[in-house]
Parts: structure tokens; C-alpha cells; sequence
């Protein structure tokens, strides 16, 4: 018998039918009066940072975050005339990228990376940002899973405010491995 | 050695104990202020906990479809009875390809299997990339925590461990600094890495996706760089389908650390284009598990370290006292049902608190399988010592004259036979005083007219 | 308040406080006498056999369950002044017998549990002009429900805390932790002992450093293991029952 084999048939053997219990009744969930300003709150929690911005002030966003991080190497492609992505995908320090749905709840943004250099990009670069439309963005995690398609995407994630870690005593570090901040531009 | 003694040791260093449990008290504070924040706490709990008994009632009907349709997607799926199985699978995936460099992120079931040093008796270089693991890595020794592996350690102890290690300044003991060394270092390691290894939070049966739940981003960096991901996960991590993915994507980081939902949620379904995906599904007990009747919840576990951290006794024990893979309650349970000789003390490293129980996101009734257990390990004859005692504690207590002799024989001891009521009272004495003994109990006070109490 | 003349209620004492403080007992007799219930003794009890069903001795523990069911076979309530105690009859006898356990593990209550419930008493009148720090036995909060634990997310409630605090004087003070264990967990105490001391010692700061006088709770078995720890270091610091600052209340304010 193949490993497959032994190990279905080992759980089919050990598995009992539930007994019969009552399912739970589905809660109703989390929502929020104003859900764009619980999402720029967690996100400030989560050492994040939300700017609201009409369409049009987009573009001048972006170029105040450029001079904020002081960055020279920029990759955007959010907006009309976005450069072309630098070779060199790990020198980055800036790249500024579409999000999809965001979430209340959490403060996180529904990405997927079109290409695998983009992918890398949200992970190399120093500092990230993501511009989401105010109106995608969903109270909580049930209603987001119902509004993406996470199966097609191949790749996809939920950011929630930059990379951190706590391992060194329990100290919160921000900027692990991945960017050293996060900012999410609310297109209203 | 039993836990109780390892224990001991750890609570020696007074200072360092009282630190171990604060650092995780605070974390559990988190944890109460997160559940708090969402109105339906309790009841995400409860459905949680069902969703994983549905789940585990028509397991193997769910990870055939998760099979399906990870396959569908271009990933390649293998199967694992044990962990030489396990082991031997990636060996040759890593081999077949000539990788040699492999970057790996959080897994505790890779722990469980001892893939580190056998990649690395065939000559591989396996990193862990999660700053945790890699200082505990660096030092030779186990996870202290399922979460936070290196939580039993001080800052400066990891500042000697990377100016040995990683080349930085002696006497370096900033977390900050610390953590920008271990990312440049890391960074070199991803860049250069040919395999990517990670463990799987939840594999989507009904989409044949896998979710990786990470702050880090070493998941995601350590699948995005080198060309091959091979993804090792129980029989447990499936679940049916997105809708209920979201509940347990927002129990996770809220039970775990506190936080809304951890930094990097990745979901993968197929290979990264031009990469290769394979799927590990790993048995090695879990279906023995599912078979107990008494203890098959504990396999709805999603290895949030709540019950850990609330522990009073896992606090002030440290994780290394456990000797187990998974330490804590959840540990004390996973551990003696597989060697409940070996690891018979673990279940008795509990005050029966209760805490446990009502942290767990998906409801597993910890403590309460922990007395099942210690009745379990009694009954296959694991403390003989233990058992000949509560028979004649048992007979005594059947007769209320035994039992009153008994008292007053104990009472009258420390006066006649001051040495040995010293010895017996020992282990309670050690640290504490003994109580002024009444001259006389209840029973002996209280009129035999039991309306009566005039005689008090 | 809810008379009870016509009931028949008996005591159940732990062991443990007829042995090493049997003024506990008559502390619960006069607090019960306080509201019109007159608790007989049965004298045949021992002990509920937690100890051996704890320590993973349930076959040694079965026949002393089975005694508890014969001895308060006949009683309409059966008052116990420990939340240990309580929760084995309630809960883990059924383990240990079956359905047959429900006969008494619906009679069974602890102390405030019964004058609560089923006394129907609200205030505690006296007085017991003291600083107050209650400490929760994880039996009665988490098993029995006596009050709301601090890690499940639900409104808060603290009858034991209610009742004390109503009593003319009695300042109830905050505490860091509110109900983390004292460590003692029976066999615990003596296999775990470094743990078990560090945790009691843990919350005797903890009670300390809020001004507690007096550390109350309704489980003596916590207060034994937390009296040899403050013994041993020498620390200011009275350990009371419950029912006996219940009782002390109302003869007048000092106990």
C-alpha cells in the first residue's frame, strides 16, 4: 500500500460520525458605524498608517511619501506614468502598489501581485504603500472572503500593516524582514 | 526526570522566572483586550469548535477533495504515513532538483519530525527565517513556545548568541539592532536560496489552497524568491471551505498574540508561475489520535499558543521543562497520548485551573482531558507509586473511624515522632509553613445531636 | 429572602477544614443559622475522594463518590463551604458514576453559590471594618461559575465580591491579576512545589500590594497552601474564609 493509502484508511478507521450536536446559529458580525475610520484606527495600531486622499491628490501623495522615506529607487504602479520596475527588485525602497478590498476588523488589504517581481517588490522593498478605494472596504474577514476570489488569484494576500516581529523579548521590532512601514492611501 | 523537577530548575533563578511569566502574562493580557474587541467572541469560539468537528467527522472525504483540487491548481501532493516518510519526500524533492540551500519558516510539525538535522546529516544548509527560530536554531535547541520559540531567552543571551553568530558588536543587546542584524543576515539567505520550506495554518479543501499566517514575511519571502515551495502539513489543517476560513483567520492572531489578524495572511493555490508547489500531508499519529474517543478534540488544535500563555504553570516552567515538541496544555495532552510512559509527569504539570479551557479558540477540553489522562496513565500501571497510596487513602476514607483515627494519629505525630512528621510534611514544608493545628476537628467539637450546636 | 424552614440541609465539610480548621465549619453553620437554615452534620462523611480522582486514581475515588451519594441521599440541599469540593460533586462525579451522580449534583451547593441562589439573599448585613482582597478559587469561578473568569469575553460578574462588599466597612480591594491561581492544585503543591510556591507567592504580592489585610476566598484550601507561604516569609497578612468574615460580619466586626 502506497503512504496515500495507509494513511486514508487509518483516518477512515479512526473517524466517528459527530454526534449529533446543534450547529451553532451563525452570529451576527462585527460592523462598524464608520468602517474607513476603524480602518485607518487598527491600521495606526498595527504601525501602519492611513492617508485619505481624493483620486485626483493620489499622485501628489505618493511624491510626499517619496520625500518623507527619502526614496530614490521607486517602483508605482498604481497610477498613470509608473515606472518600469527596477532590475534589481531588493534595492527598492519604495514601491507603491494596488490593493484590493480592505478590512475593518483588521486593518488589512486584499493584494494580488500580478506578476512574481511584484510579489517580491511587496516583500523587498523598504517601505511599501497600497492605495485602496474607500468604498471596497468591508467590515470584517467574513464579508471579505465572500467579496474576493482568492481561489483564481494563484497568489494573493492580506497585508495588515508592515512586516514586525517580537521575538527578542517580547520588544515589538517593525520592519522583520519584509518593509519597515506601511502606508495605505484611502482613494475616497 | 519529571516535569515538576525540571521545573524546579527553572524557578531557581527566581529573577528569570518571574520575567517568563510576566513577558507572557502581558501577551495574554493582549489576547483578553483583542477577544474583547469582537462582540461575537464567544459564539466565533463555538463555531469554530464545531467546524472542526464536522471537519474531523469526514476528514479523509475533505483531504481527498483538498487533494483534487491542489492538483488541479499544479500542485504536486504526496503523502506521509510517519516522519521518516516525511523526511525521506523532501530529501528527494530537494535532491532531484540539486537544491542544497533551503530557507525554511515556522513549522512546527517539520520540529516534530527532526527535519533540520536529517537535511542537514545529507549535507544540507537549512536556515529558519523566523527570528525566533533562528536564535534557537543558532543555539542547538528546541522552540521554548509554539509562537515565540525564543521567549525563554534575555536580550543580551541573544546578543552574545549574534555577536558569536553573526559578527555583531559585543555586548549588543537592542532588540532593534538585534533584529536589523538577523534581517541582513537573512536576507542574504533568502536572496541565495534555492528550496523554500514552510509549514500550512490552513489548507482549503473545497479550492485546494493552502493559508500561511505570518508577521515576519518569511513565509511569503521564502516562496517568492527561490523556484521550489514544498508545503508539509498535518492531516488536521484542512478545513472546507473560505467561508470558513475566515473564522479561524480571526481567532488566530487575536488568541495567539493579540493582534486583529498577524501581518502577512498568504494564500497559495498552484505554484508560483515557472515554480513547482508540492504538498506534504503528514499522518505520523495524528490518526491514532483521531481514534481516541477521549482526545481526538485536541486534534482540532490550530497551534495559537493561547492556552500556553495563560498557563500559570507553563509561565513559571518554561517550554524546555515540558520535554516535549509542543509544550503547555495543549503539549501535556499531544505528548503522553503518544508515550504516556515517557511523558507521564506532563499531565500532572497542572493545578486543574481551568484557563486553558476557555482561551482555546476552537474549544478543546483541555484540562479536562488532562484529568482523563493522569487516569489513564494510572490505569496502564505508568505510577504504580501513586496508585498504592490512594488505595489505602481510598479504604481509610471509607471508614469515617479510620478516618478519624487516622487524624488524630497524624495530629499527635508531630508531638511524639517529631522527626519523622518532619520528613513526611517535607514536600509541603519546603516552602511553606504548617498551619497551627486545631486541638480538636469538627467532628470531634460538634455535639452527636446534629441539630444540636451548643456544644461548639 | 427565601424561608427554608421546611428544608432538610446538611453540611458537607471537606476534609480538610475538619481536620485543620474546623472553625470554617462552624463559621458556614452560624452564616447558614443567619438565615433561617438550620444544617445538620451527617456524620459519616470523609472526604468526596477529589484528591484520588485528581491525582488519576478514579477507581479509589469511585467508592467514596458512592458513599457521598448514600450519605446525603436525604436531603433537600447539600451546602459545602469550598468551590473544589462543590465542583467534584457537581461535575466530576459523573465521571466517576454515571447519570446516578445527577441526583446530588443538583442539590449540591457552595456556601454563597446557595445563599445566593437559593436563600435569595442579597446583602449581607454587619460589619467588618477592613480592607479586603477576594481571592478566586478556579474551581468555583471556572467549574461552577460562581462569577465571570477574566479571559472569557463577557460581562463581568462577581457574586462572592457582591456579597462582601456589601458589608458595612469591607473595602474590597483591586488586584493586578484577578483570578490567576494560587498554585496550590492538590498533589500539585507537593510534585510541582517550585511552581506551586512561586505562584502563591505571586498572588500574596499581588494582595499585598493593593493593601489587602485580610485575603478572603471561599476555598481554604487555597488559603492553607497561601497561609504556609506568608507563615514562612513572615508576612502580614490574615487568611479568612469567606464564611467567616461573613460570619464575624454579622456578630459584630471582628473575627
Amino acid at each position: 500500500m502506497s503512504d496515500r493509502d495507509i494513511v486514508l484508511s487509518r483516518i477512515r478507521a479512526a473517524t466517528r460520525p459527530v454526534s449529533s450536536r446543534d450547529t451553532p446559529s451563525a452570529a451576527s458580525w462585527l460592523t462598524f458605524d464608520d468602517p474607513a475610520a476603524r480602518f485607518a484606527e487598527v491600521l495606526e495600531s498595527v504601525g501602519g498608517r492611513a492617508v485619505a486622499v481624493a483620486p485626483a491628490a493620489l499622485t501628489t501623495g505618493v511624491e510626499q511619501l517619496v520625500r518623507d522615506v527619502g526614496a530614490d529607487r521607486v517602483w508605482f504602479d498604481v497610477a498613470q506614468g509608473g515606472i518600469e520596475p527596477p532590475a534589481v527588485v531588493a534595492e527598492l525602497q519604495l514601491y507603491v502598489a494596488r490593493g484590493g478590498i480592505a478590512v475593518a476588523e483588521n486593518a488589512a488589504v486584499w493584494v494580488v501581485p500580478q506578476t512574481i517581481r511584484h510579489r517580491e517588490a511587496l516583500l523587498l522593498a523598504e517601505h511599501v504603500a497600497l492605495a485602496v478605494e474607500r468604498r471596497t472596504i468591508v467590515h470584517n474577514m467574513h464579508e471579505a472572503y465572500a467579496s474576493i476570489d482568492a481561489a483564481t488569484a494563484g497568489f494573493g494576500f492580506f497585508i495588515s500593516g508592515p512586516s514586525k516581529t517580537a521575538d527578542i523579548e517580547q520588544a515589538l521590532v517593525i520592519g522583520a524582514h519584509g518593509p519597515r512601514s506601511l502606508t495605505v492611501f484611502v482613494v475616497t | 526526570m519529571s516535569h515538576g523537577e525540571r521545573a524546579d530548575r527553572f524557578t531557581a533563578d527566581r529573577a528569570r522566572a518571574a520575567w517568563h511569566d510576566a513577558a507572557l502574562w502581558h501577551v495574554r493580557e493582549r489576547r483578553d483586550a483583542a477577544a474583547r474587541s469582537v462582540p461575537e467572541w464567544e459564539a466565533l469560539r463555538d463555531l469554530a469548535a464545531d467546524i472542526k468537528a464536522r471537519t474531523l467527522a469526514n476528514l479523509a472525504g475533505h483531504l481527498e477533495a483538498f487533494e483534487r483540487n491542489a492538483t488541479s491548481r499544479g500542485a504536486v501532493v504526496h503523502w506521509a504515513a510517519d516522519a521518516s516518510a516525511h523526511n525521506r519526500i523532501v530529501l528527494e524533492l530537494l535532491r532531484a532538483r540539486g537544491a542544497t540551500r533551503v530557507v525554511k519558516s515556522k513549522s512546527m510539525l517539520t520540529e516534530e519530525c527532526g527535519l533540520n538535522p536529517f537535511l542537514e546529516r545529507h549535507g544540507l544548509e537549512i536556515v529558519d527565517t523566523d527570528l525566533g527560530e533562528r536564535i534557537v536554531q543558532l543555539r542547538d535547541e528546541p522552540p521554548s513556545h509554539i509562537v515565540l520559540p525564543a521567549i525563554h531567552l534575555r536580550k543580551e543571551e541573544v546578543g552574545e548568541l549574534f555577536h558569536a553568530h553573526l559578527g555583531t558588536e559585543a555586548g549588543l543587546a537592542d532588540p532593534t539592532l538585534l533584529t536589523a542584524a538577523a534581517r541582513v543576515h537573512l536576507r542574504e539567505k533568502f536572496l541565495h536560496a534555492e528550496a523554500g520550506i514552510t509549514g500550512v495554518n490552513f489548507a482549503i479543501a473545497e479550492t485546494g489552497g493552502l493559508v500561511i499566517c505570518t508577521n515576519e514575511g518569511n513565509a511569503d519571502l521564502g516562496t517568492a524568491l527561490p523556484p521550489l515551495h514544498i508545503a508539509c502539513m498535518g492531516i488536521e489543517k484542512v478545513v472546507p471551505s473560505l467561508a470558513d476560513l475566515a473564522v479561524f483567520v480571526r481567532l488566530l492572531a487575536r488568541s495567539a498574540t493579540g493582534q486583529p489578524i498577524t501581518a502577512y495572511t498568504s494564500h497559495f493555490h498552484g505554484p508560483r508561475p515557472g515554480g513547482e508547489l508540492h504538498i506534504v500531508i503528514v499522518d505520523n499519529g495524528r490518526s491514532d489520535l483521531l481514534g481516541r474517543a477521549e482526545h481526538a478534540r485536541a486534534l482540532a488544535c490550530i497551534r495559537c499558543g493561547a492556552c500556553l500563555n495563560t498557563c500559570p504553570v507553563y509561565r513559571r516552567s518554561g517550554g524546555h521543562s515540558y520535554e516535549a515538541v509542543i509544550p503547555g496544555p495543549i503539549g501535556s495532552i499531544l505528548a503522553p497520548v503518544r508515550d504516556p510512559e515517557r511523558h507521564r509527569s506532563l499531565p500532572y504539570a497542572c493545578t486543574m485551573c481551568g484557563s486553558c479551557t476557555n482561551v482555546c479558540p476552537v474549544k478543546i477540553d483541555l484540562h479536562d482531558q488532562l484529568l482523563r489522562l493522569r487516569t489513564e496513565i494510572v490505569t496502564a500501571g505508568h505510577l504504580p507509586g501513586r496508585r498504592r497510596a490512594s488505595r489505602l487513602a481510598s479504604l481509610l476514607l471509607r471508614s469515617p473511624a479510620l478516618y478519624a483515627a487516622t487524624g488524630r494519629v497524624a495530629r499527635r505525630l508531630g508531638r511524639l515522632l517529631p522527626g519523622l512528621a518532619k520528613r513526611i510534611a517535607a514536600p509541603w514544608t519546603s516552602s511553606r509553613g504548617l498551619p497551627d493545628l486545631p486541638k480538636k476537628t469538627f467532628r470531634e467539637q460538634i455535639s452527636s445531636s446534629e441539630k444540636d450546636l451548643s456544644h461548639r | 429572602m427565601r424561608d427554608l424552614a421546611d428544608s432538610r440541609v446538611a453540611l458537607f465539610l471537606p476534609c480538610y477544614i475538619d481536620q485543620l480548621a474546623p472553625r470554617v465549619g462552624f463559621a458556614t453553620l452560624a452564616v447558614l443559622r443567619g438565615v433561617g437554615v438550620a444544617a445538620e452534620f451527617p456524620r459519616d462523611q470523609t472526604c468526596c475522594g477529589q484528591p484520588l480522582a485528581n491525582a488519576g486514581c478514579a477507581a479509589e475515588a469511585r467508592p467514596l463518590a458512592e458513599r457521598m451519594l448514600r450519605i446525603f441521599a436525604d436531603f433537600d440541599y447539600v451546602v459545602c463551604p469550598s468551590g473544589s469540593c462543590t465542583a467534584m460533586v457537581r461535575h466530576r462525579f459523573a465521571d466517576l458514576l454515571g447519570p446516578a451522580a445527577a441526583a446530588l449534583a443538583d442539590r449540591t451547593f457552595e456556601l454563597c453559590e446557595f445563599l445566593i441562589e437559593v436563600a435569595g439573599v442579597d446583602t449581607f448585613s454587619g460589619r467588618f471594618p477592613h480592607r479586603v482582597g477576594l481571592h478566586h478559587g478556579c474551581h468555583g469561578l471556572r467549574d461552577l461559575h460562581i462569577g465571570t473568569c477574566s479571559e472569557r469575553a463577557e460581562p463581568a460578574a462577581d457574586p462572592v465580591g457582591r456579597l462582601l462588599a456589601g458589608i458595612d466597612g469591607l473595602e474590597l480591594v483591586g488586584l493586578r491579576r484577578v483570578d490567576e491561581c494560587c498554585g496550590f492544585g492538590g498533589g500539585f503543591s507537593v510534585e510541582e512545589r517550585g511552581v506551586s510556591a512561586m505562584m502563591g507567592r505571586d498572588r500574596l504580592d499581588d494582595h499585598r500590594a493593593a493593601g489587602a489585610e485580610v485575603i478572603a476566598s471561599i476555598d481554604m484550601s487555597c488559603l492553607l497552601h497561601l497561609e504556609g507561604l506568608a507563615r514562612r516569609e513572615g508576612a502580614g497578612v490574615r487568611l479568612m474564609h469567606v464564611a467567616e468574615i461573613l460570619a464575624a460580619a454579622s456578630a459584630g466586626g471582628e473575627g
